[in-house]
């Protein structure tokens, strides 16, 4: 019930900062760009744009959110609330990841017009989109302000974005395979082209599992910023 | 007087910041990448979708050009939305500086950087032929764009996290300059009505009127978003 009323009151307010507006706005650009693209690229272009937009979302925000709250003083408060280190992120993490669905089954809805399978579609934004919000928690803490959360992002992004690079080149390497980032990939661009379901099994339980220690990783670090007096 | 001793602090405070120094020499590595960029994409391109590239350099272009004004503008509204949430706005405004002089040298990063590093990147990039004249005018509006997207995330953001949504959808802007390629009438008219599709104006078709409207168009969007707040 707890965690249940923290993530209305985070819904609420990413609907009050303007989240789902500007996401509205970007799903009627991605129809009208993708809408010049060749119909044989589609199944190509959509499954980058998901991946790349709506399930990084968390990524780019959650620096901004656990700033504010910082100064808001709110982190502060949270030691003296029942609600838990952990029920706070999950949260948090959650509220980000029901933006991220809503945005990608928008866009795709509006640019994709062949078949394509929900489920892994679904499964694939929402272990991308925990396991990139969990990742920006980590990249926010030790950031006062959002400049250098953005300078911070930079190299953290990179180690990220370079598996997933050499991956496209080098596809045959099977150890990226076990990058979270090609993970997800894979998953998002099965659905759209099509996945072996033990393929796809496997991808879901990893990254469950990979999303699973971050969490406790993440919650180690908000515990001894935030309760032992740190700078996160 | 005061003026002058208020900037030089200002250029101490961004010589000092690491952070600062970075995100003004973070854009000198775009043109360079872009470049780069374009020696793998530009073949790939031809051969997947039988497009050449090379028709649509002065799109590149103004592409590559708009990235510097949206980071910097960008990273100077931060610069004050941090700025007045630690309430160091407060102290400024009774200072002989006043809120003014504050605000007008803060937004001279953007203005300066921007104009400085259009044409930085006009000359690495060297992918598209622009006259002299028609190059410091660009520079000189995107220069101007730097301090509209500053002042407007600036106004616009309540905190920082509004910042980020908005400068989020401030990739619009970049669809909006390039508006003219996409088959849409609606969305050629919207874009028309901002300053950014100017300068894609003015690479591509650079005449007496183009070169009118462009100013007109970002004088408004000046004097709206100065009025605004």
């Amino acid at each position: 019930m707890r965690i249940l009323n923290a993530l209305k009151s985070d819904v609420k307010f990413q609907f009050k900062q303007g989240f789902y507006f500007v996401y509205i706005i970007l799903t009627l650009l991605y129809m009208i760009v993708i809408g010049q693209i060749p119909n044989k690229f589609i199944n190509y272009v959509v499954p980058i744009v998901i991946f790349t937009d709506p399930s990084f979302i968390g990524f780019f925000f959650i620096g901004g959110i656990v700033m504010l709250e910082k100064i808001q003083g709110v982190l502060q408060y949270l030691v003296i609330t029942p609600l838990s280190p952990k029920e706070y992120l999950i949260s948090k993490t959650i509220s980000l990841t029901i933006l991220a669905e809503l945005a990608g089954f928008a866009i795709t809805l509006v640019t994709y017009k062949d078949s394509f399978n929900w489920i892994i579609l679904f499964l694939g934004i929402l272990l991308t989109s925990i396991f990139y919000t969990l990742y920006g928690f980590i990249v926010a803490s030790g950031c006062n302000t959002i400049n250098q959360y953005f300078v911070k992002m930079i190299p953290y992004l990179l180690i990220l974005i370079i598996p997933l690079l050499v991956y496209f080149s080098f596809p045959n390497i099977t150890v990226l395979k076990a990058m979270p980032p090609v993970s997800g990939f894979n998953l998002i661009y099965g659905a759209f082209n099509g996945i072996k379901l033990i393929e796809a099994l496997g991808y879901i339980a990893y990254m469950s599992v990979i999303n699973f220690f971050t969490l406790l990783i993440v919650e180690n670090i908000f515990i001894k910023n935030i309760i032992k007096g740190g700078a996160l | 007087m005061i003026s002058k001793t208020s900037f030089k602090a200002d250029f101490k405070m961004v010589v000092r910041d690491p952070i600062l120094i970075l995100f003004f020499i973070l854009p000198i590595f775009i043109p360079i990448l872009i470049k780069i960029a374009l020696n793998f994409v530009v073949p790939l391109i031809f051969r997947y979708t039988g497009v050449n590239l090379i028709e649509y350099y002065g799109y590149v272009l103004m592409v590559s050009i708009l990235i510097t004004p949206l980071m910097l503008g960008t990273v100077s509204a931060f610069l004050l939305i941090d700025e007045r949430d630690s309430r160091i706005q407060e102290l400024i405004k009774i200072t002989p500086v006043g809120y003014f002089g504050y605000i007008s040298n803060r937004l001279l990063l953007p203005f300066i950087g921007s104009i400085m590093y259009t044409i930085l990147t006009y000359l690495l990039l060297d992918i598209y032929n622009l006259e002299f004249v028609q190059l410091i005018l660009i520079a000189i509006l995107i220069g101007i764009e730097g301090i509209q997207i500053a002042y407007l995330l600036y106004n616009l953001a309540t905190d920082k996290v509004q910042g980020l949504t908005y400068s989020k959808g401030f990739g619009v802007f970049t669809i909006l300059a390039l508006a003219d390629i996409f088959n849409v009438k609606w969305f050629r008219i919207v874009g028309g009505l901002t300053p950014f599709y100017w300068i894609t104006k003015l690479i591509i078709d650079f005449s007496l009127s183009t070169v009118m409207l462009a100013i007109i168009i970002h004088i408004i969007y000046l004097i709206f978003i100065f009025r605004h707040k």
